[in-house]
């Protein structure tokens, strides 16, 4: 299988996610807020029975406070060690192969989040997240 | 004899949803705020002050303020009356839901590491009528209150 990259954007900055860690793309269901969630995770949302906390994406994108999670449209439901995780995404720009691009170290100097790559895709950088950024940005 | 259904109380903070067994909970009481005499206020273990209940007085404990809520205050106190290791005291919540069923609840367990600092005020959650809530439990806070 050829390795995809699907490029999302939110709140007009793109940001790439490899497809392979994708169980589901669903519409954004009803966030609870819980007390005490660590920063960094906006609430848990029900899927399938389980509880699935939902990640701060402006918190890991660098981005001022997006306000309501539940106006994302979409929530991409991501694999890690941990169980599901949900990440908040606005509109699916393009689904690329991984061949067409390169993964490079970002720059943290240029204010571009917690992530640590960038998937450079017809010379645009996408902060790059995959399982392992976002496991690292909840056990820091 | 049947087997006595267990029950489950459901009360709010801040609008998220708790879980209470009924079996630890003496009664429900609405208190006037001016019945709390404040001098009995103890911060650290977020006494808020003392009741009058029944023939003596209970601590009325702000629980809002363990979880990092801020609970709705006014004139009136909604609160759970509870069995404690040094007698019944008083839970502020916001409103009480309803008793149901335990039926209706399933338990899921709670990921430590979605928990800020690995806290452990809660350590589940009942789903319930497709909300998460979280199952409270007055021993576990009050052990929380003790230790570090």
């Amino acid at each position: 299988m050829i390795p995809k990259i699907a490029l999302f954007a939110v709140h007009g900055k793109e940001f790439a996610l490899p497809i392979e860690g994708v169980q589901h793309i669903i519409q954004t269901p009803r966030i609870f807020p819980l007390p005490l969630l660590r920063e960094g995770l906006r609430g848990v949302f029900i899927h399938n029975s389980e509880v699935v906390p939902l990640l701060d994406i402006t918190h890991l994108l660098g981005l001022k406070d997006s306000g309501d999670p539940a106006h994302f449209p979409f929530t991409v439901l991501f694999f890690t060690e941990y169980g599901t995780v949900g990440l908040p995404a606005g509109q699916i720009r393009q689904i690329v192969d991984r061949a067409t691009g390169k993964i490079e170290a970002a720059d943290p100097a240029k204010g571009e989040g917690l992530t640590n790559r960038n998937f450079v895709h017809s010379r645009v950088r996408y902060p790059f997240l995959d399982a392992a950024t976002m496991m690292a940005f909840l056990a820091d | 004899m049947a087997d006595r259904v267990q029950m489950k109380l459901i009360f709010r903070l801040d609008g998220i949803g708790f879980s209470l067994p009924v079996n630890d909970l003496m009664e429900i009481r609405e208190i006037p705020a001016t019945l709390i005499d404040g001098s009995k206020a103890d911060s650290e273990r977020l006494v808020e002050g003392s009741a009058p209940y029944r023939e003596g007085s209970i601590p009325i404990v702000r629980i809002a303020d363990r979880l990092g809520l801020q609970g709705k205050g006014g004139e009136n106190r909604v609160v759970l009356v509870l069995s404690g290791s040094e007698g019944p005291w008083g839970a502020v919540v916001d409103r009480v839901e309803g008793v149901f069923s335990e039926k209706e609840f399933l338990t899921l367990p709670l990921v430590p590491i979605f928990m800020h600092h690995g806290q452990k005020a809660y350590e589940e959650l009942d789903l319930w009528r497709g909300e998460p809530l979280v199952c409270w439990h007055p021993g576990r806070f009050e052990q929380s209150l003790d230790g570090p």
